[in-house]
């Protein structure tokens, strides 16, 4: 597929964060891309630069954070460099982002229809009664039981999951291309997690709108999404297909990560941990980020790793990738 | 990672505060204030309740003329031939005495009050307050001005008629902080540790209910000093024998229209020092201290 | 259980209710014929648990289930509205004194958020040395050694005593508040979501830590998680909780593999797992009923997919279906 056909191609993207203690190098060379109806998974613990690297595509950094280099290609067009105005247009309408915590995106004080008829509005010359309807089809459309009654209501009316349920048909209203998804359920129960990653990923394939779920929760991962990106120290460790990156993780990290999670497999040995902490985003080493806490690491890793492909389709950003995964 | 230096929270704040330029250069332009006050008899030129000190026929006299006796009066005379300059000295501290020494017993008496009613909760919390929307439902001034009617004139008196008009604000706050902290979990670690209550309330509680009471602090120890201007202003805060700037300015008031403005002018400039300092100081500490924008 | 020995603790048909108390308006507005009543929160409703010496028994179940409250009560925050708790065979509730207070030291518990589970304004050394001090538990002239010694089976540097919370990551304070728990030497601990708040391989480190911990000093633990994995891997025995009620209890392999309450199948047929790909992920249906107010019969009833006309009226007690596996249903 080439470019123009991707929803959005990531290259070379660098955020920093130009505090008084020092530059923050939170995203850092960050590049990938997503075909439309498809689903990616931004897989990362904290500090690893999954939420800045979502909120740049939207220009949503605050200060001191900036976008000071790579490009943002979103069905063709570069993004970085836009004005605030351009890129008002855009959010919302063909960019959408769900974030987790959700008051974030509602207003407590607004009842719902009030904000979606405005999100509607603010986009679309439409008449009010047809907003109303189609307010009450999304709500109905992420599972909310008597959505003529239900607009009515105010946020706090509304369960926690309901709430995100709201967040998401708010997301969907304009039809976006892309829909950027913060941990949306890290916060949930399980049942409604399941409940929420049901509604989104039948959508997605419905509408052939372009997914991406940052999370740490590597089994949600697992079951939602068709492409995974690892991401550590503000870079991507690894990437490529989901199978391949849980079956047949190359990146140490990502197979240190996948062992780490624990399971019946799991019962009653001692869990694997990966030795050592997440480095300071502050002052990196040079080379690999990941140099102290690898048991592959030699001389080598000392200068920075660059992406390469031992398998088609899966890319690594390291020296000692686990080949013998792939027989 | 943990940092390399042992930071205490007070070192935090100190770096927080000094992040404001504007609120630096407040806080030593205050300190530079309460040095002049506390050294005042020391600094000034005269004492201006020492009638000997005193000439009549250099009554009102503008500031930096020269006096029959040959002194520079920097600031001018008042009505009494008293130097301007040693009047406000005087006045400063007496009015920075009373407004921290009523601002500081009010925090004391409404913080305790306030956390005993959030710790014991009940009935004696809502009698504490009760008592507090009672006080809070009538204007400072009011009650300081009833109480000094009953109480008559003196230094103690008008802390106490302060004291009484600012309690409640503290004891407000106090609780409402109080309750949100107690639900915290820290709170219910150091109560499985099964520790007795009351060194849960002063070692734990209390410590981290202080920040917004110190903000308020601050602002109403200038509030303290300006009302106990205002009523000396009026003649019945301190006695004429203490003349407080508030007096100062009332002594003045007469002469302003006819062109000696200054007897009013200078004490009102040094009430107006402190109390804007305060006030630019205690902004930052109030964006120091508050719990949200904690790292 | 299945040894002769008695239990450590035994929950007997503990029950915690809610009562939001009507104000005093409300009291005279009710006097003159308003139809206001004290709204009511049944948190846990008459739970029956027995947990033996060195066992991990985890606690699982959604929010508003009510473990939280369950943990708290053992802990000694909360007092039961009804039913009673043994300890080493020994009423909590009527113990006094000297008693009480070292039945509450044995009886431990730790907390979710690492941010908010110390006191911010207390060094290290006194977080975890206050107690044990002021409990005359170890000498003065002894804290310091016994503070290192503690401090570096947490995995903590000892040099670390003369620092404040906020230097530490949330999960180096974790093992601050393990050790503060444990230096107080308890039997019992209660673990409410302790690794929840964490990132994946900061969570293995916590959770191998405990582990080790747990059988170092013989330990026995109410593991409280929404996590089905974590669960799965430090308890020995697994309790399943829904708005209030234990609907079902076994060993946890024999639950894992074989859930007989509704509820617990579905919510292991949620659960993501690496083995479950690009699924269609499909839900129980309906939402949570609110707490404050339950179904009535069984709490479950309108989201199971077996529900017969006897669940919507008789509330299904917990029985042993088979060896060691007791389950709250009427359709067993």
């Amino acid at each position: 597929m080439s470019v123009q056909d991707k929803t959005l191609v990531v290259e070379d993207l660098k955020t920093y964060f130009f505090t008084k203690v020092g530059t923050v190098k939170a995203v850092d060379g960050v590049s990938f891309s997503i075909a439309p109806g498809k689903i990616m998974g931004l897989v990362g613990e904290s500090g690893s630069g999954k939420s800045v690297t979502g909120l740049s595509i939207v220009a949503l950094v605050d200060e001191p954070g900036k976008v000071v280099a790579g490009r943002i290609i979103f069905r063709g067009q570069d993004l970085v460099g836009l004005s605030e105005e351009q890129m008002r247009q855009i959010r919302g309408v063909n960019i959408s982002m769900i974030f987790q915590d959700v008051m974030m995106t509602l207003n407590p004080v607004l009842r719902i229809d009030t904000q979606m008829i405005e999100a509607l509005k603010a986009h679309n010359k439409i008449a009010h009664h047809k907003a109303v309807e189609l307010a009450a089809t999304a709500l109905y459309q992420v599972g909310i039981p008597s959505p003529m009654e239900r607009l009515k209501a105010y946020p706090h009316q509304f369960s926690g999951g309901m709430r995100q349920r709201v967040v998401i048909a708010i997301a969907m209203l304009n039809e976006p291309e892309l829909i950027i998804a913060d941990e949306p359920t890290t916060a949930l129960d399980v049942t409604i997690q399941a409940q929420i990653l049901y509604e989104t990923q039948k959508l997605c394939r419905e509408r052939g709108t372009a997914l991406i779920w940052i999370t740490h929760d590597l089994t949600v991962i697992a079951g939602l999404a068709d492409y995974v990106c690892v991401m550590y120290a503000g870079k991507i460790v690894e990437q490529g297909g989901v199978n391949e990156i849980l079956d047949r993780p190359l990146h140490p990290y990502t197979v240190g990560l996948i062992r780490s999670v624990p399971s019946r497999h799991t019962r009653g040995q001692p869990l694997y941990q990966i030795p050592g902490m997440a480095p300071s985003l502050l002052n990196l080493p040079p080379g690999c980020a990941f140099y102290e806490r690898c048991a592959r690491a030699d001389q080598a890793c000392l200068e920075e790793p660059y992406d390469t492909e031992p398998v088609e389709g899966h890319i690594v950003n390291c020296f000692h990738p686990h080949v013998e995964s792939y027989p | 990672m943990a940092s390399a230096i042992a930071e205490t929270p007070f070192h935090r704040h100190v770096s927080d505060f000094m992040e404001s330029k504007v609120a630096v250069c407040s806080f030593f332009v205050l300190c530079l204030v309460i040095t002049i006050a506390l050294f005042g008899p020391w600094l000034s030129p005269q004492n201006p309740y020492d009638l000997a000190q005193i000439n009549i026929l250099d009554a009102k006299l503008p500031p930096g003329s020269e006096g029959i006796s040959g002194r520079t009066y920097w600031l001018g005379t008042d009505a009494q031939g008293r130097d301007l300059l040693s009047a406000i000295l005087y006045g400063l501290r007496i009015s920075l005495v009373v407004g921290v020494t009523s601002g500081s017993l009010a925090l004391a008496v409404g913080a305790l009050l306030g956390i005993i009613g959030a710790q014991v909760g009940g009935k004696v919390d809502a009698l504490i307050m009760r008592t507090v929307d009672l006080f809070l439902g009538f204007p400072s001034f009011l009650i300081a001005l009833i109480l000094l009617a009953v109480l008559g004139r003196g230094v103690e008196k008008v802390i106490i008629a302060l004291l009484m008009s600012q309690w409640a604000n503290f004891a407000r706050i106090a609780r409402g902080t109080a309750v949100v902290e107690r639900e915290k979990e820290y709170i219910d670690a150091v109560r499985c540790l099964a520790l007795p209550r009351r060194r849960i309330v002063f070692r734990h509680l209390l410590p981290n209910c202080l920040p917004p009471l110190i903000v308020v602090a601050t602002v109403n120890v200038a509030f303290a000093i300006t009302l106990e201007a205002s009523l000396s202003f009026l003649g019945v805060g301190l006695p004429i024998t203490e003349p407080s700037l508030g007096l100062l300015i009332s002594n003045g008031y007469e002469y302003i229209l006819s062109g000696k403005y200054w007897i009013s002018f200078f004490p009102g400039l040094a009430l107006l020092i402190p109390i804007a300092s305060i006030n630019l100081v205690a902004d930052q500490l109030r964006n120091v201290l508050n719990p949200r924008l904690q790292r | 259980m299945n040894t002769g020995e008695r239990p450590l603790i035994e929950l007997q048909r503990i029950s915690k209710r809610f009562v939001k108390e009507l104000d005093f308006s409300a009291k005279i507005a009710r006097k003159f014929g308003a139809s206001v009543s004290e709204r009511t929160l049944p948190a846990v409703d008459r739970v029956d648990l027995s947990i033996s010496r060195g066992e991990v028994v985890g606690l699982v179940g959604e929010s508003g289930c009510g473990k939280s409250t369950l943990g708290r009560m053992i802990a000694g925050l909360l007092t039961p509205s009804e039913g009673s708790i043994f300890f080493e065979e020994k009423d909590l509730s009527q113990l006094k004194g000297r008693e009480a207070k070292e039945a509450a030291l044995k009886i431990q518990m730790i907390f979710q958020d690492p941010f908010a589970s110390l006191n911010p304004r207390m060094r290290v050394r006194e977080i975890i040395g206050e107690a044990p001090k002021i409990h005359g538990l170890i000498k003065p002239s002894e804290l310091d050694e016994f503070l290192d010694d503690l401090m570096r089976r947490c995995g903590l540097d000892p040099s670390y005593k003369f620092r404040y919370p906020h230097q530490f990551s949330g999960g180096q304070r974790q093992r601050i508040a393990i050790a503060r728990a444990l230096a107080v030497r308890p039997k019992f601990i209660v673990c409410d979501e302790v690794v929840s708040a964490l990132d994946v391989s900061i969570q293995a480190q916590i959770l191998n830590l405990f582990m080790g911990l747990q059988s170092d000093f013989g330990l026995t633990t109410l593991f409280i998680s929404h996590n089905l994995g974590v669960v799965e891997h430090v308890s020995d025995r697994v309790a399943i909780m829904y708005l209030g009620r234990l609907v079902e209890l076994a060993e946890t392999e024999e639950l894992f593999d074989n859930p007989l309450h509704p509820y617990t199948q579905g919510l292991l047929r949620e659960i993501p797992s690496f083995d479950k790909r690009r699924i269609e992920f499909a839900a129980i249906k309906g939402e949570i009923a609110s707490p404050l107010n339950p179904p009535p019969g069984c709490h479950f009833h309108p989201r199971c997919p077996v529900v017969n006309d006897y669940c919507r009226s008789k509330q299904p007690v917990l029985e042993e279906v088979k060896a060691n596996h007791f389950v709250a249903c009427h359709s067993q």
